[in-house]
């Protein structure tokens, strides 16, 4: 069985490296919280006379970035230790798959810790939260329901993310030198192309503004897209991962 | 029980790295996949490893087709000059993770075989020089138990003594284990005496692949005077034509007659000089 | 150690190195010889080479198997390999020494003379 090296491996590693995260996240809390650091403040004053004064703290985005970053970065290795190792490519991926996926798990799991502590105390700190800032008026969840929402839809986010950083890095490994350049210009053209077209097209704009209104419409919905997206970025990693050659990583 | 290649080819754009190869290794031996830099040595066992993917052809290890399966990947260890751990990895945690891939990893010999060598423990394996890079590889190879193991250019930047100290252990381990090695190398002189088979490859294709005991009987040199050379030539396989003056020494395929003809004298070759005249045989044709 | 000349086989020449211990009393009669794994990892020779060598003596009886212990030069195996050598000196000395002395124009006379010096030479 050459999964469970690789899992163990990519898994010491990602505690590791999420720890530091989310340590950095609780200090930078903390700080917050004694105010001294401010993030996003906001104050209210009437002549000269502060009314209400409050500062946010985000821990969706920093950690749906940092799994973006570690699908990069842990997906070439992975396949490399398992192919050194007489692992086949199914298995390295599902491997690294898994961990993704146990880390994004462990991440929003502190979130909901952290709310639920937050709940507790009485702060002008408000944390802001993906689900909440699309689904809840007081921005901030209150109830383990709502917390728990937080939690789900904040795994599916962070697996989208982690799962466009693994195919990207694999598709860019894939590429040979004029791929990448092609490739690098063309999502910038279709880009650009795609955002014109939405403006000149009634319909097309219509109908991308019927699918966001669906997707904000209900936690479900939400939940489904980012579900989705991660299985179609996982879905391409994978197909790259049936043909390519496993390269050293040149200096 | 063998690894076994049938009719592989890979291309590299217009090049042919490997054309239409068919070989087999096992039977727990010593092998010599011999060739120069660029006959395409390393991409035939990256194609074996999975490393890369043949275009045409397949790959069976044990029966098995090889690629994307655990179980007949991981009955082949490759030591190649790639190196495929992570960029901050360390040598002994390298050592361990090897380990967990492999119960029966002989860890003790592993930590003998690296102080011999005197291998830097702490230091990251990306950071090695390219002999040290070489020891640290080949550690993992003398200490790991596959059934198949393959060495590619193993000596590369390692001086003469621990040259010497590696080949020692290889054979020492080779009288010890039944595994199957394949020792992939252009230093056709140092492994004439470790391997007992040759697989001679030129340009993506297979020359020879013969018993090193065959080779006493598969060439020869004849030398004399030059009339006399080309007379006793004629009709016969020459791979290699030297002259000096009037002197001339051809390299004939085949057995010598007991008895060299008046005039001429007949010299044994050995693997280095006979992979010489192959080489420079397949040259001349590919010029034609 | 000594090199091997790739010319020759190898098994071959490591037989030739054994009988040459034993002549000379490297190897006592009903002492041990090194083992397989240690002919090939001190000459860096290949083990199937090694086991190939030794096998020739061992067919020979100037060198038997114990089970489990190792293997030992055969009582009287010096004594044989004189007796095969000097069997073999006609052949494999005298005769070439003699064709020689022919294409030199040495008569008989004058080759036996030589014989006669070399073999009061002193050491």
């Amino acid at each position: 069985m050459r999964f469970a090296p690789i899992f163990k491996y990519r898994m010491r590693d990602c505690l590791i490296s999420g720890g530091v995260v989310m340590l950095v996240m609780v200090v930078m809390t903390v700080l917050s919280y004694f105010g001294i650091v401010t993030f996003g403040g906001y104050e209210e004053s009437v002549d000269g006379v502060v009314t209400e004064r409050f500062a946010t703290m985000n821990f969706t985005m920093p950690y749906v970035i940092f799994m973006f970053v570690v699908g990069i970065v842990t997906i070439r290795e992975d396949m490399r230790i398992g192919i050194q190792n007489g692992a086949g490519r199914t298995t390295s991926f599902l491997a690294n798959l898994a961990c993704l996926a146990a880390t994004a798990l462990l991440l929003n799991l502190n979130c909901l810790v952290f709310y639920k502590l937050w709940a507790l105390l009485d702060t002008e700190l408000i944390i802001i939260d993906l689900y909440s800032m699309a689904f809840l008026q007081e921005m901030t969840p209150d109830t383990l329901g709502e917390m728990l929402m937080c939690f789900i839809t904040g795994t599916a986010a962070s697996l989208a993310l982690a799962g466009c950083g693994v195919m990207l890095s694999l598709v860019y490994w894939r590429l040979g030198k004029a791929g990448k350049w092609i490739l690098s210009l063309g999502m910038g053209a279709a880009f650009i192309l795609f955002i014109n077209a939405s403006a000149s097209y009634d319909w097309l704009r219509l109908a991308l503004t019927n699918f966001f209104v669906w997707v904000v419409k209900a936690p479900i919905n939400m939940d489904v897209f980012f579900l989705a997206l991660a299985a179609v970025f996982f879905g391409i990693g994978r197909a790259v991962t049936l043909k390519n050659p496993i390269t050293a990583a040149t200096a | 029980m063998a690894i076994e290649l049938k009719g592989v080819t890979k291309r590299y754009g217009a090049t042919t790295a490997l054309d239409k190869v068919s070989v087999s290794f096992g039977g727990g031996i010593v092998y010599g996949l011999l060739g120069a830099n660029g006959a395409g040595k390393t991409t035939m066992m990256n194609v074996i490893t999975n490393r890369i993917f043949a275009d045409e052809g397949e790959v069976l290890i044990d029966g098995e087709r090889a690629p994307g399966r655990d179980k007949a990947l991981g009955r082949v260890y490759m030591m190649a000059e790639a190196n495929l751990f992570p960029d901050s990895m360390k040598v002994e945690p390298a050592l361990r993770l090897t380990k967990s891939f492999y119960p029966t990893f002989d860890m003790d010999y592993a930590l003998a075989v690296a102080k011999r060598f005197e291998l830097p423990l702490k230091k990251k394996v990306k950071s090695l020089s390219t002999g040290y890079a070489s020891i640290f590889r080949l550690t993992l190879a003398l200490a790991v138990s596959t059934p198949y193991v393959i060495f590619d250019e193993p000596v590369l930047g390692l001086d003469a003594q621990h040259r010497d100290l590696f080949y020692r252990l290889l054979m020492e381990r080779a009288a010890q284990t039944e595994q199957t090695v394949i020792l992939s190398t252009h230093l056709i002189q140092e492994a004439a005496s470790l391997i007992s088979h040759a697989v001679i490859i030129h340009s993506g294709r297979i020359l020879r692949d013969m018993d090193t005991a065959a080779l006493t009987g598969a060439a020869y040199q004849v030398s004399g005077p030059a009339a006399a050379v080309d007379a006793y030539c004629a009709g016969r396989h020459v791979l290699n034509v030297n002259s000096l003056g009037g002197l001339k020494t051809a390299c004939v395929e085949g057995e010598p007659e007991a008895e060299a003809p008046a005039g001429l004298e007949f010299a044994g070759m050995d693997l280095q000089d006979y992979f010489i005249s192959l080489m420079n045989e397949a040259d001349r044709r590919e010029v034609k | 150690m000594a090199g091997f000349d790739g010319t020759r086989p190898i098994f071959l020449q490591l037989a030739e190195m054994l009988e040459e211990g034993i002549i000379s009393g490297a190897f006592p009669e009903e002492g041990q010889i090194p083992s397989i794994t240690e002919y090939s990892a001190a000459l860096k020779i290949n083990p199937a080479t090694a086991l190939k060598g030794i096998n020739l003596l061992v067919d020979e009886g100037l060198v038997y198997k114990k089970r489990g212990v190792g293997m030992f030069v055969s009582e009287g195996a010096r004594e044989k390999l004189l007796r095969k050598k000097r069997e073999s000196f006609y052949s494999e000395r005298v005769l070439p020494v003699a064709r020689e002395a022919k294409a030199l124009g040495l008569t008989q006379d004058e080759l036996q003379a030589l014989t006669a010096r070399a073999y009061e030479e002193k050491e």
